[in-house]
């Protein structure tokens, strides 16, 4: 029953989309009828497939540095009171600052080559990581951390056996959140400089049909499906006591 | 307190940078207030920058808020748009610029529908996740008490909403501004966004950073401005 009404919500989608798509014009908006059939001219169009999957490269090298730099950062802000006052306020400015007003002077820094795409990426996620791996530190009990100095467990031991463990599912929450930060922004860095999905959107603009954009955008949809939905089933594997796929 | 100690520690940091720096590379934070404080340009483009946020957000809003209340509300809603919101929200909202372009050109109406775009799947699940967290203790209640239909949403269901409309207000707004400046960068470039691409050309780094701040101090002031109403407004929610 569940999965009907599911499937006819997306039935009357398209069949709305296919009628206003006829009578529209390709010109303005290309039913899904042709749009299936860019995609499966899309498929066999080598080019365009590496182009897509280079520009998966830049997002996934920007997440590693966003987690790399931002859990450590997150733990460390939420243990510790001075970190904590220092960067806090500067975490919190920058998290609703919009990376597209940092793009013009990561272009001045930077040029516009690949460590640029890495640079937006990595100031676009690693917010999100440092925040919700904060969340998890500050959230921390403290009688865990009491119970493993009684025992005598060094800092490194009471780390590895008692912080780790505890701060685990917000970690990967906030990678999750931060692969979902890093495809978006590796669209919007390559809609600045023009290469890339940026390059291949801006060029499908130009053509007097739109079922080329239309399709490209039933792609980067895809990857955003697998991005977000596929870290989460990673999650639910990695951590079965924080389910994070029932949480929506 | 100790924000404001952060606050003068970061900017003291950016002033040295900037110092150490040539002025091409970043200019110091002495700097880019000198050029806030003398672009006579600069107040009438925060002024429109804000016409475009206000305009997409409320269209955005009218929309969102209701269907997110509706989803949340009513089961057979939810499961029939849940797979389609998905899917579109997948797409991030900048990808969108090239076909707003074909359909809306490239000057303030595209403007508006990006940040239509950017804020109108925030605000929509926070909505939607609200309205499905309302307790059902508090309906059954004014139930047991045989509330008519209107006692029922004026006593209980808009007061049982208005945190989590605030919030999704609150996130939307901040979503919005990020909308309207990446806006302003990528269709033809305007108000906030044209000073800002200005400055690039002129490699005035203090232009930049002084747009960026304005920009990030919008956000915050927008953040903490609700932050506020929120608290004043629902005086029953306070710890």
């Amino acid at each position: 029953m569940i999965l009907l009404l599911r499937l006819s919500g997306l039935t009357l989608f398209l069949l709305a989309w296919e009628v206003a798509g006829r009578s529209l014009g390709d010109a303005l908006l290309a039913p899904p009828s042709s749009v299936v059939l860019e995609l499966a001219t899309l498929a066999r169009d080598t080019h365009t497939l590496t182009v897509i999957w280079q520009s998966l490269a830049p997002a996934l090298v920007g997440f590693a540095i966003s987690c790399v730099i931002g859990m450590p950062l997150g733990a460390v802000m939420g243990r510790s009171k001075l970190a904590d006052a220092l960067l806090h306020p500067w975490m919190s400015l920058f998290v609703v600052t919009s990376v597209a007003a940092i793009v013009p002077i990561l272009i001045l820094l930077l040029g516009t080559g690949w460590w640029f795409v890495v640079a937006v990426v990595v100031l676009s996620s690693v917010w999100y990581v440092v925040l919700t791996t904060y969340q998890g530190a500050v959230r921390l009990d403290r009688r865990l951390l009491d119970v493993g100095r009684s025992f005598g467990a060094s800092r490194t031991q009471s780390f590895r056996t008692i912080m780790l463990p505890a701060l685990f599912p917000y970690l990967l929450a906030g990678a999750r959140i931060g692969l979902v930060h890093a495809v978006r922004s590796v669209v919007l860095a390559q809609l600045f400089i023009l290469t890339g999905i940026g390059g291949l959107l801006q060029d499908a603009g130009m053509d007097v049909s739109t079922a080329r954009l239309l399709s490209l955008l039933v792609v980067i949809m895809g990857i955003g499906l697998v991005a977000n939905h596929g870290l989460g089933r990673v999650t639910d594997w990695l951590a079965p006591w924080q389910k994070a796929t029932e949480q929506q | 307190m100790k924000g404001f100690f952060s606050i003068v520690a970061g900017l003291l940091l950016w002033e040295a940078i900037g110092r150490l720096t040539p002025p091409v590379v970043f200019a110091p934070a002495s700097a880019a207030a000198w050029y806030l404080l003398h672009t006579a340009a600069l107040p009438a483009a925060i002024a429109q920058s804000l016409v475009t946020l206000a305009t997409g957000f409320a269209l955005s809003a009218a929309v969102a808020l209701p269907l997110g209340f509706a989803m949340g509300r009513i089961w057979w809603i939810r499961e029939m748009m849940h797979p389609l919101m998905t899917g579109i929200y997948a797409i991030p909202p900048v990808a969108f610029i090239p076909f707003l372009v074909v359909w809306f050109g490239l000057f303030q109406e595209s403007r508006v529908a990006i940040v239509v775009i950017m804020s109108f799947f925030e605000m929509l699940t926070i909505a939607s996740a609200g309205a499905a967290a309302i307790p059902p203790t508090l309906l059954d209640v004014a139930r047991s008490f045989s509330a008519p239909r209107h006692r029922m949403v004026t006593a209980v269901l808009i007061p049982a909403s208005l945190p989590f409309l605030f919030t999704a207000i609150r996130i939307g707004l901040v979503r919005a501004v990020a909308g309207a400046i990446t806006a302003e960068l990528l269709l033809s470039p305007a108000n906030l966004g044209k000073l800002l691409l200005d400055s690039a050309a002129r490699f005035n780094t203090a232009g930049i950073l002084a747009i960026v701040a304005t920009v990030a101090l919008l956000g915050l002031a927008i953040q903490q401005g609700l932050l506020w109403l929120e608290r004043h407004v629902l005086r029953w929610e306070r710890p």
